[in-house]
């Protein structure tokens, strides 16, 4: 549990981060988004001190960081950047030992670490661990990125706009390993990005800052359902709201049971809201077939199920 | 129909004609009855014989027939036949001292004329072109060869007479000294800059508004002539030997290896400075970022990321400084110290080009060594390059 209790951050007397209070449970994904310079990235950087706080205090797990010795604290979190900052003149291997190797940890387990790790990414160890990071694709390095950072087994995970520089389709399936990896680790997640769509998708709470204020802390439904002001209305996109909404919500929590014929169209129940009403705007009807992975049927989804949402 | 493969070579057609030219219009080589008495210069016929001379022009013909339509086969084949023509050269001069100076004169000395030089260099020419052109990796064996044909003939005496080898029988103990001079020099001018360029970089790095100061005053000692600056050094070291005993007693004085040490530690500070700042400063920011994120502490980030990764460029840097270091070293024999410079000098006062040859052939070769050490040295540690 990370609490950041009334933390600022001035550079040159101009704050930014201003009184910022806020409370990251164990194990969510906490995704930080705001405009440019609105403090998020600062924020990160005072969670694992390579900036200080000017005043105010956070404590992780009731402990407060500034009593901690920085380079200890900081091998306790896992970071991952926007341009990867892997080590150039390492291999994979090397650059994801990095943190094992500060905590001094034996070789044989750092080995069986990384193998691990390059496994849970899709990146077979065999051909991967000895290339160098010049040698990577650019959604290759950054899940080596990632995995580096995941390296020391840290409780929490810091990652500012770790997919920000890679193409929508690399970043999209990156969004789906993060999920999918984060369903077996459990880690704390402090997240950033300037991607709203990103945010929706993998946040458990969302922080919306503007100019080093939080402005708005809330699950992302409850964005989209009530923004706390117009800045906030605005950012998550007014007329696409309705679509944001749909993208979050699943088909399955919506579909009525199956009477008679199955409708020609079909959608996964996986599938989001937004996806289904793709194809019945594509397919020109208003009902498509549910159906699970294996293909079975499941149940019916028509036009009146999406408008009326998810049933509780 | 002519494809573009098959365009002539001009490249290697007007070497090989420039090569022919000059076997033709200049002396291939030399004959002194002894040190003093003027030499006199003898044509590839003459000197060779018509035999060993037709060879050569053959091959050389040869080599132009090839480059008219050229092939990768054909390509093959100039670089063996550029290979047989830099192995015989040392052969063409034992066969040429054979010929002409009988063991009947023991003074007598053979000397190296225009054709023999550019054959020489011509040839290496010509190698560097071909092998742009077909991968061969047996093009080593070329100036390979050249080296060992010429040691083993050496070894065997035969060119015994060749007039720089008649000069280096005559001081080889002054040439062996002469080489740990140079060395020495060199040396200390590599280690003294070393230190003292990265205690400066530091200094730059942890002050940057220094930074414009310190590379004024190693640009300034930059432009100063290396002989003016011999000069400069001459009357304080004087005055300071004059008054530190200690001084003294470590040979300090006004001229020597003192003042030489100084102005090639002055000249070698910019190269080493530059590059260790430059190399230093360019380290990625992202990388930087994410070590100290990792929670590397300052002296990990210095030793295992800044470090190894602005090395290649550092090294760049002591290349260039042993490079100018060896040059200038044989310059600093005019204020004494001891270096090839000396063989130069004497050489050049006594109008005796093959006792200049003796000294300017080894600080030629010591370049190109330094030259491949550290450009070794720089792709070993290349980020990625090892292996």
């Amino acid at each position: 549990m990370i609490e950041l209790d009334g933390v600022s951050r001035l550079f040159d007397g101009v704050p930014a981060v201003e009184g910022m209070s806020l409370r990251i449970e164990r194990g969510e994904i906490c995704v930080i988004v705001g405009t440019s310079g609105c403090g998020k990235s600062t924020t990160l950087k005072l969670l694992n001190r390579l900036l200080a706080c000017s005043s105010g205090t956070i404590r992780i797990d009731g402990q407060d960081i500034a009593e901690l010795d920085a380079e200890r604290l900081r091998r306790r979190m896992g970071y991952a950047i926007q341009h990867t900052g892997l080590f150039p003149h390492w291999t994979v291997a090397r650059n994801i030992g990095v943190v094992p190797r500060l905590l001094e940890w034996p070789a044989p387990r750092i080995e069986a670490r990384v193998r691990e790790l390059l496994e849970l990414f899709g990146l077979p160890y065999a051909s991967f661990a000895d290339k160098f990071p010049s040698q990577l694709s650019g959604g290759q390095a950054q899940r080596v990125g990632v995995a580096r950072a995941l390296a020391g087994d840290p409780e929490i995970l810091l990652m500012d706009e770790p997919f920000g520089a890679l193409d929508p389709i690399t970043r999209e399936s990156l969004q789906n390993e993060l999920l999918r990896i984060q369903a077996r680790i459990h880690k704390t997640i402090v997240f950033v990005t300037h991607d709203l769509d990103e945010a929706l998708k993998l946040a458990s709470r969302i922080v919306v800052m503007d100019r080093g204020r939080i402005v708005q802390h809330d699950t992302p439904s409850r964005l989209l359902e009530q923004p706390a002001n117009a800045f906030v209305e605005n950012l998550f996109g007014q007329g696409e709201r309705g679509l944001k909404r749909a993208s979050l919500q699943r088909v399955g929590a919506c579909m009525l049971p199956l009477q008679g014929a199955a409708p020609a169209v079909s959608v996964g129940a996986e599938d989001s809201l937004r996806q289904a009403l793709s194809l019945m705007l594509w397919h020109r009807t208003g009902e498509l077939c549910v159906r699970d992975a294996e293909g079975r049927a499941l149940g019916v989804l028509p036009i009146g199920a999406v408008l009326q949402g998810p049933r509780a | 129909m002519r494809s573009p493969h098959a365009a002539s070579n001009r490249v290697v057609l007007s070497l090989v004609a420039l090569a022919v030219a000059l076997l033709l219009l200049g002396d291939f080589a030399s004959v002194q009855a002894n040190r003093i008495a003027p030499g006199r210069g003898l044509g590839l016929f003459v000197a060779l014989g018509p035999a060993w001379a037709l060879a050569v022009l053959g091959a050389l013909l040869t080599l132009a027939g090839l480059a008219l339509r050229p092939s990768p086969a054909r390509y093959r084949g100039m670089l063996a036949l550029i290979l047989l023509l830099l192995i015989q050269l040392p052969a063409s001069l034992g066969w040429f001292i054979q010929l002409h100076i009988g063991a009947d004169q023991p003074q007598a000395r053979a000397g190296l004329a225009s054709g023999c030089w550019s054959l020489l260099f011509l040839s290496l020419l010509l190698l560097i072109e071909v092998r742009q052109r077909v991968p061969a990796p047996w093009w080593w064996l070329g100036p390979g060869g050249l080296l060992l044909v010429t040691a083993l003939l050496i070894q065997g005496g035969e060119l015994a007479a060749l007039a720089l080898l008649r000069e280096y029988a005559s001081r080889s103990a002054a040439f062996w000294q002469a080489l740990r001079g140079h060395l020495g020099l060199v040396g200390g001018t590599l280690g003294c800059s070393l230190l003292l360029g990265l205690a400066l970089t530091g200094l730059i790095i942890r002050l940057p508004r220094l930074q414009r100061p310190v590379f004024g005053v190693l640009n300034f000692f930059q432009t100063i002539p290396s002989l003016a600056l011999f000069g400069l050094l001459l009357a304080p070291l004087s005055y300071l030997a004059a008054h530190s005993p200690l001084l003294q007693s470590l040979n300090v004085r006004g001229i020597g290896w003192a003042p030489a040490l100084l102005a090639l530690v002055a000249y070698s500070l910019l190269p080493v400075v530059r590059n260790s700042c430059v190399a230093l400063q360019e380290v990625a920011e992202e990388v930087l970022e994410s070590a100290r994120g990792m929670g590397m502490s300052r002296w990990q980030l210095f030793s295992q990321v800044r470090l190894p990764l602005a090395l290649p460029v550092i090294l760049e840097g002591l290349r260039i400084t042993s490079i100018q270091a060896i040059g200038l070293t044989a310059v600093a024999a005019l204020i004494g110290a001891n270096g090839f410079g000396s063989f130069i000098f004497q050489g050049l006062g006594q109008g005796a080009m093959d006792l200049v040859l003796l000294g300017a052939l080894p600080t030629i070769a010591l370049a190109l060594l330094a030259d491949a050490l550290f450009s070794g040295l720089a792709r070993y540690f290349q980020p990625g390059g090892r292996r």
